[in-house]
């Protein structure tokens, strides 16, 4: 592998949403609501305006979206407008960012982060807008990273648009999955069945309600009830609070999956009895 | 413009990491490691990964349950490495900057791991290991998380290298080189680090804290060669707590780059609050 051009990609353009002065209590990042009514989409906010390049790889990171003692399912839709204003239309939809903790001055916090390989052009404006199974208007943040221009294109793949699987945008969830306990993993289930060739893949993991037993999880994904080859196990791990970390969702999980490909969770969590079920979900980029 | 390379890029077929079997801790998650119970002396190696069944070209690790209340915040892991899979380590990665780690536990700690990405070629057969030094006098258990990806399908898609050059570090302290944030407003001046003795195709950043009595606050922090950030680098953010913890948001994956030997590598920085903040270490660390 080392015939490969030295140093990969090498982007030689990146744009963030961390300008201006930082903020303890913000974190510098985007600050969006909940609508005010459980599970309706709130208002866009936009996230860059008119890009002055073009991007293939977006990196998207959620904090603050969890809710101690209440309902935790959250879906965050990543909005464009090509020409750089503000006519939005959905291009990912549905990522699960509920039960994240904060991520701000005084906190620990652990984000949610997607890794999406994907082509957005120049001069197109994105924004981000949530739905929560909380009433009122519960926040969450958000932050991003854009990166495009590679010295070496050849060394990178994006696809240009990605669909999400295992999706209940009615309840702000995605799909169900009680992990086996301690021992023994449950068994492979089905998330969902892609309907395009996916070069890439993400799998997102919440909790969704509001009575979270603590506890440690693993986590796989999986195609024909084994593990997909190259993919990480995930540890999450989940408390009282209803705060959910999650540890090993930290790249593009590339993979040349045909459309028709059912993709498949297990998980297993440190209880002896009773696990609680978190929500599942995947995105894979085509 | 990339779409008419391969579906998938490298296509990783192999991975291997640290959460094996079936039985997930609830306390917490990964390979636990002790420092010694003398300031800045290396605590005792352990293994993470075992024997590695086949090649890997990509290291990811994180790191969690680094830090101390009210005590010097400095922690400092090397990377070890069995080439013939037993444990007579030599170092493969020295010196990262891992303290002021909050726990990833089920007992409220749900976050603040610290990540690094490299891509790095580790020989089938190979294990892993990981020591640290601390700058207190008592003994800490930190957590490690790795995980190896290899044999990718299309290998012409993933440069890696074989070793990594360290920058910035001040070993004898368990520090990186200190850096003073500006205050809110604007950045500080570019600092340099290190000076590059090889060719860089990838860097890794890190930051950690230097005070034991941590103020609350919100830093960003870029990297810069030339008075100038670097092209398609992400901008960094740290959170302090008074607890002496540190999350880090934006050190996501390899900074991919073709850095020659001889380059300065420098940082600025900008903190939340109105007078300059705290210093914080810094290091680099370049995979060639």
């Amino acid at each position: 592998m080392l015939t490969a051009p030295y140093g990969g990609p090498g982007f030689t353009f990146a744009v963030d949403t961390f300008t201006g002065a930082p903020s303890a209590a913000t974190s510098g990042t985007v600050q969006i609501s909940g609508p005010g009514t459980a599970n309706v989409d709130g208002t866009e906010v936009q996230l860059f305006s008119a890009l002055a390049r073009d991007v293939c790889y977006v990196v998207i990171a959620a904090s603050d979206a969890f809710v101690s003692g209440g309902n935790n399912g959250a879906l965050l839709d990543l909005m464009i407008d090509p020409a750089g204003g503000t006519s939005w239309s959905s291009f990912v939809d549905d990522l699960l960012i509920g039960s994240t903790p904060n991520l701000t001055a005084g906190t620990i916090g652990h984000e949610t982060v997607y890794h999406l390989p994907l082509w957005i052009p120049a001069g197109a404006s994105l924004a981000v807008r949530m739905r929560h199974r909380a009433s009122g208007t519960p926040d969450a943040r958000v932050g991003a990273w854009l990166y495009g221009e590679p010295a070496h294109p050849q060394l990178w793949w994006c696809g240009q648009r990605v669909e999400s699987l295992g999706i209940n945008a009615g309840t702000s969830q995605g799909t169900s999955h009680t992990p086996g306990t301690t021992g023994a993993y449950s068994s492979w289930a089905t998330i969902g069945t892609s309907t395009r060739r996916y070069g890439a893949l993400q799998m997102g993991i919440q909790y969704p309600a509001a009575t979270l037993a603590a506890q440690g999880y693993y986590w796989q994904m999986g195609v024909g009830g084994e593990k997909l080859p190259g993919s990480p196990t995930i540890f999450a791990a989940a408390s009282t609070t209803e705060a959910l970390g999650k540890n090993g969702l930290c790249q593009p999980i590339w993979c040349d999956l045909p459309s028709g490909t059912a993709i498949q969770t297990r998980g297993v969590s440190s209880l002896a009895s009773s696990p609680t079920a978190l929500d599942v979900a995947f995105y894979g980029v085509y | 413009m990339s779409l008419a390379i391969p579906h998938g890029g490298p296509g990783f077929t192999f991975e291997a990491d640290v959460f094996s079997g079936a039985a997930p801790p609830a306390a917490v998650g990964g390979v636990a490691f002790t420092t010694a119970a003398s300031a800045n002396v290396d605590g005792t190696a352990v293994t993470v990964l075992s024997a590695l069944a086949r090649d890997a070209c990509y290291l990811v690790l994180s790191f969690a349950q680094t830090s101390g209340i009210g005590v010097p915040p400095q922690v400092m892991a090397d990377i070890l490495i069995d080439p013939a899979g037993g444990t007579s380590w030599s170092s493969l990665i020295d010196d990262l900057l891992v303290g002021s780690a909050g726990n990833l536990n089920s007992s409220g700690g749900t976050g603040a791991n610290l990540y690094f990405h490299f891509p790095l070629w580790i020989p089938a057969g190979a294990s892993i290991g990981v020591q640290a030094r601390r700058a207190h006098t008592t003994a800490l258990t930190g957590q490690i998380q790795a995980w190896v990806y290899g044999e990718p399908k299309r290998p012409d898609q993933w440069w890696c290298g074989q070793k990594v050059e360290s920058l910035g570090i001040n070993a004898a302290s368990s520090s990186g080189t200190g850096h003073v944030p500006a205050a809110v407003g604007a950045f500080s001046t570019w600092a340099t680090i290190g000076t590059s003795t090889k060719r860089y195709g990838a860097l890794q950043f890190s930051v950690g804290g230097t005070d034991s009595n941590s103020l609350n606050g919100v830093t960003y922090w870029q990297m810069g060669v030339g008075g100038e950030q670097i092209p398609g680098t992400p901008t960094v953010l740290t959170a302090t707590t008074t607890a002496e913890t540190m999350s880090r948001s934006g050190c996501h994956q390899p900074i991919w780059c073709d850095l020659p030997s001889g380059t300065a590598i420098q940082t600025r920085a900008q903190g939340s609050s109105a007078s300059p903040g705290e210093s914080h270490d810094v290091a680099f660390y370049g995979v060639y």
